[in-house]
């Protein structure tokens, strides 16, 4: 504020420019929640597992007392451990087969949905989203008998009984983003591709899909990394034969093994850093808001 | 201004917040006992009508009242009284690694023998006994066959390696690690119930491709780890037990034999564990974290490598109608080469506490290990207590014991239970009424209350009772009433129907009563039920399957086959990296074929539009160009 400006007003409205100032400042503090769970929950969280990745606990022989000490002892024993790229390989194939099982399901369905005719006041995806409602841990349990009852137990069957599980738990995930899409679909666009002489086919891979790819990169995003890294799915329906990067994490660290399970949960933070990379690539062409899910 | 006067109104807040952090000082005038415990692992009240929590039981006791009154008279120090922090936690390793950060504050710890053993070898824990501080209920009443057990574990630690683990823990609960079955589960259609009986003496059944895909093991490493043990040693086990029957060796030694093997974890030893867990895991439905209890309950599967405390659980939620539409009768083996034994005990985490605190913490273990208390918590979890005395030997007596199957009914439809040893006439309620006569099927005896007063007391005065009662013809004649099995305990053990059950072993020296020749000898129709053939037609008693008798108070030959796991110790890392080995698994190879084929599949599908994509610049390019 100049200073000649404020000399003309009144103490009064000096005041009341100062009360403004403050409630002004108030508003930006209203962030300070967001803030202070931010470092505490996000930021400081990534620090110990950059801490605990990149050292290694070193016993003192004469006064048997451990300190951690800096190492790349977690990332050469990831590396040599065939058991970890084993795990690895194990997560990669059944987030990669959900994944695509989700949008050969999710991908017509949201097509539909998003058709006013059919679905008039969108109460269907409302029905189709519920599942989401009711937590993951309650419904795999009722997966596991339903499961059982079909015939299907993850004790034969334990690669089927996890993949079905997983496309139930994530196919919600799916269809969100991809209706939103399908929703901002260019209508006369596929028209005039009908009209001007492409068969349905051609419409549908040079017309739609092109315009859909947001909706599907983020619906990829949103089931690939989280199947990778579940563990209670995996555990429950497959009866804890198949062992998920995230179980994994989780037995190294009930074996106190925290350095070797820090390195993997870096490993796995690598893999969403790559993912949002790939998945930004496609947003700068595409309009992206459609990605916002 | 601004800034000063947000800090000034955020300082309450953390003050406010620090002060709940540091709860566990005594600021608000009561004198604070921190205990954890594993969940659902003490008594607690379930309505009114009983008794309060064993915690708050403990608050009011008589012993607590009279410390905080020689404290105020003697030391000048006044307290409100006492409040017990109780908190439960899941596992082990997770109060491992609370302690092991420095962030729990606890005054007593229940954990595992081995974990306990770990605790003290990492001087995590502090000694008991210390500044004259005693437990007199536990030293008196402690069952001396299963204090004998813990006695033995050592805990060295790096500068002291002749630390006795009874010096750092006191024993809560134990049991053993067996089998628990359902003979009549459907994937058993072909098999003959005394072939599967047989069977399950062994853990060898397990690796059985007869009983493939009907079985779970526990998820966890020690309990599974122990289970390889016993298979791939199986026949060192058999030598060792063979030398010991025949005399060759004396019980000490089979022992100790038995322990070490038992407790083998060096690098070739776990590799060697390593195979058959791998072929274990081709042959088992699952491996369940806390499944297995239920599953086995609902038919999802019919063996489960079990503690005994969760089969007791699983037996009683079978036979419970309101629980299962059909009775489940399942039964319980320990194997007869050998298994494990396991306690869970008190330690005294070292962490700051005050000279009261500690005395404290002496209370409510001598508290708890008072009998009564005793059998109020081992009513109330199903596990064993370590403990015997003569509450104990009541409660299992009124469980298991057929002589306290008599009932009395008075016209008012009072009822009565009548306990042939001590006498006792005693009013119960109806829920237990109904509950003993649907699993004993006892006779009913109706009397009047003239009658009742002449209801003999012993044994010998109940045969001459004359009734009644209506001949074949419709007269009325006197006859000798002849207490269903009561009467014929001798008889019907002479015939089989029942079996005399020693628990002396465990009773020893702890019960005033009762008297440990004639009462510590159970008899019971359920405890060691079969008797099987060998292939040559010798008819054999079964001796390791049991129902819940058996389950809860294995007999002293069974304890003598069973060794408790210890720490690995500096052997940790094998079978710790055993285990994520045996939990990872290949990709199958289906599985790697498609794998293969949708990621050629989709590196194609790229390439070829990102080609398609450049031609298509290009000939727009050359389009321009030409223009």
């Amino acid at each position: 504020m100049k200073s000649n400006e404020a000399a003309t007003k009144t103490p009064k409205a000096d005041k009341k420019a100062k009360a403004k100032r403050f409630f002004a400042l108030q508003r930006k503090y209203l962030c300070i929640p967001y803030i202070i769970f931010f470092i505490l929950f996000i930021f400081a969280p990534i620090v110990i597992i950059l801490f605990y990745a990149f050292t290694y606990e070193v016993v003192d022989p004469a006064t048997h007392t451990a300190h951690f000490e800096f190492s790349w002892q977690p990332l050469v024993n990831f590396f040599t451990d065939p058991s970890k790229i084993n795990v690895l390989f194990v997560s990669l194939f059944i987030a990669t087969i959900t994944t695509l099982i989700c949008l050969i399901i999710g991908f017509p369905l949201a097509y539909f949905l998003a058709d006013k005719k059919i679905n008039k006041n969108a109460v269907l995806v409302t029905l189709f989203v519920a599942p989401m409602w009711i937590n993951f841990v309650l419904r795999t349990g009722a997966t596991r008998d339903l499961l059982t009852w079909f015939g299907i137990n993850g004790g034969t069957h334990p690669y089927l009984a996890t993949i079905i599980g997983m496309v139930q738990n994530y196919l919600p995930f799916v269809i969100l983003p991809l209706y939103t899409t399908m929703t901002k679909l260019d209508k006369s666009q596929i028209e005039a591709a009908g009209d001007l002489g492409a068969n349905p086919a051609q419409v549908m891979f040079k017309n739609i899909i092109p315009q859909a790819i947001p909706g599907i990169v983020s619906a990829c995003l949103m089931t690939f990394m989280p199947t990778m890294s579940s563990y209670v799915i995996s555990d429950v329906l497959s009866e804890g034969k198949i062992t998920l990067f995230g179980n994994y994490i989780e037995l190294e660290f009930t074996n106190k093994a925290w350095n070797d399970g820090s390195f993997m949960a870096f490993v796995m933070l690598l893999f969403i850093a790559v993912t949002m990379f790939i998945s930004q690539k496609f947003g700068k062409d595409d309009e992206k808001e459609a990605g916002q899910w | 201004m601004n800034k000063k006067m947000k800090w000034l109104a955020v300082a309450p807040l953390i003050f406010a917040a620090s002060s709940g952090l540091t709860s566990c000082s005594d600021a608000s005038g009561y004198l604070l006992l921190r205990v954890i415990n594993s969940e659902d692992y003490i008594y607690l009240q379930e309505d009114e009508s009983e008794p309060e929590d064993m915690v708050v039981q403990f608050e009011k006791s008589e012993a607590v009242q009279n410390y905080l009154d020689e404290l105020a008279t003697q030391e000048g120090k006044h307290y409100k009284g006492v409040k017990v922090i109780y908190d439960t936690s899941d596992t082990n390793e997770t109060l491992y690694s609370e302690l092991q950060t420095g962030k729990s504050h606890y005054d007593l710890m229940n954990v595992s023998d081995y974990m306990a053993q770990k605790i003290v070898s990492g001087k995590m824990a502090i000694p008991l006994y210390q500044n004259g501080n005693t437990i007199p209920k536990y030293e008196t009443y402690a069952s001396a066959s299963v204090k004998g057990i813990l006695d033995a574990i050592k805990a060295p630690q790096y500068d002291k390696p002749d630390i006795v683990l009874a010096d750092y823990a006191v024993g809560y609960m134990w049991g053993t690690l067996g089998l628990l079955f359902n003979p009549d589960y459907p994937g058993f259609s072909g098999l003959e119930f005394d072939e599967i009986i047989n069977d399950m003496q062994s853990v060898e059944a397990l690796w059985n491709s007869k009983y493939k895909g009907t079985i779970s093991v526990k998820n966890s490493m020690r309990d599974t780890y122990a289970l390889g043990v016993l298979y791939t040693y199986k026949d060192e086990f058999a030598e060792i037990k063979t030398k010991y029957e025949n005399g060759t060796m004396t019980l000490q030694q089979y022992k100790d034999a038995f322990s070490d093997i038992f407790n083998r974890c060096d690098e070739k030893s776990v590799s060697e564990v390593k195979l058959s867990l791998d072929a274990l895991k081709e042959n088992v439905f699952g491996l369940e974290v806390d499944s297995g209890k239920q599953d086995i309950i609902t038919k999802k599967i019919g063996i489960n490598f079990a503690w005994s405390g969760d089969a007791v659980y699983s037996m009683d939620q079978g036979e419970d109608l309101t629980q299962v539409s059909e009775e489940v009768e399942l039964y319980y083996s320990v194997p007869e080469l050998g298994s494990n034994v396991w306690m869970d005990v008190w330690v005294m985490p070292d962490c700051d506490r005050s000279e009261e605190q500690y005395k404290l913490a002496h209370m409510f273990l001598d508290f708890l290990s008072d009998p009564v208390n005793a059998a109020q918590n081992m009513n109330y979890t199903g596990y064993t207590s370590f403990v015997a005395g003569d509450s104990i030997l009541e409660l299992v007596r009124d469980w298991y014991d057929y002589r306290t199957g008599e009932i009395y009914v008075d016209e008012e439809f009072q009822v009565y239970s009548y306990d042939a040893v001590s006498g006792d006439i005693a009013a119960i309620d109806y829920s237990d009424f109904s509950r003993d006569n649907n699993d004993r099927d006892n006779e009913l005896l109706y009397y009047s209350e003239e009658e009742l007063e002449d209801v003999p007391t012993t044994v010998d005065d109940l045969l001459p009772v004359m009734v009644e009662e209506e001949d074949e013809e419709g007269n009325i004649v006197e006859v000798h009433k002849t207490y269903g099995m009561l009467s014929n305990v001798t008889e019907m053990v002479a015939a089989g129907e029942l079996e005399a059950v020693d628990l002396r072993y465990f009773f020893k020296d702890t019960i005033e009563e009762y008297d440990l020749d004639a009462d510590a000898i159970f008899y019971s129709d359920c405890y060691l039920p079969f008797t099987y053939e060998d292939e040559e037609g010798v008819e054999h008693q079964n001796i390791s399957v049991g129902r819940q008798f058996f389950c809860q108070y294995p007999n002293e030959e069974t304890l003598n086959r069973c060794a408790v796991m210890k720490d690995y110790g500096d052997n940790n890392k094998y079978v710790m990296k055993m285990w994520e080995n045996f939990k990872s698994n290949n990709l199958p190879t289906w599985a790697t074929v498609l794998f293969i084929v949708i990621i050629a599949g989709a590196v194609a599908l790229i390439s070829y539009f990102v080609i398609n994509s450049l031609m298509k610049k290009s000939t727009r390019k050359k389009r321009i160009e030409n223009n």
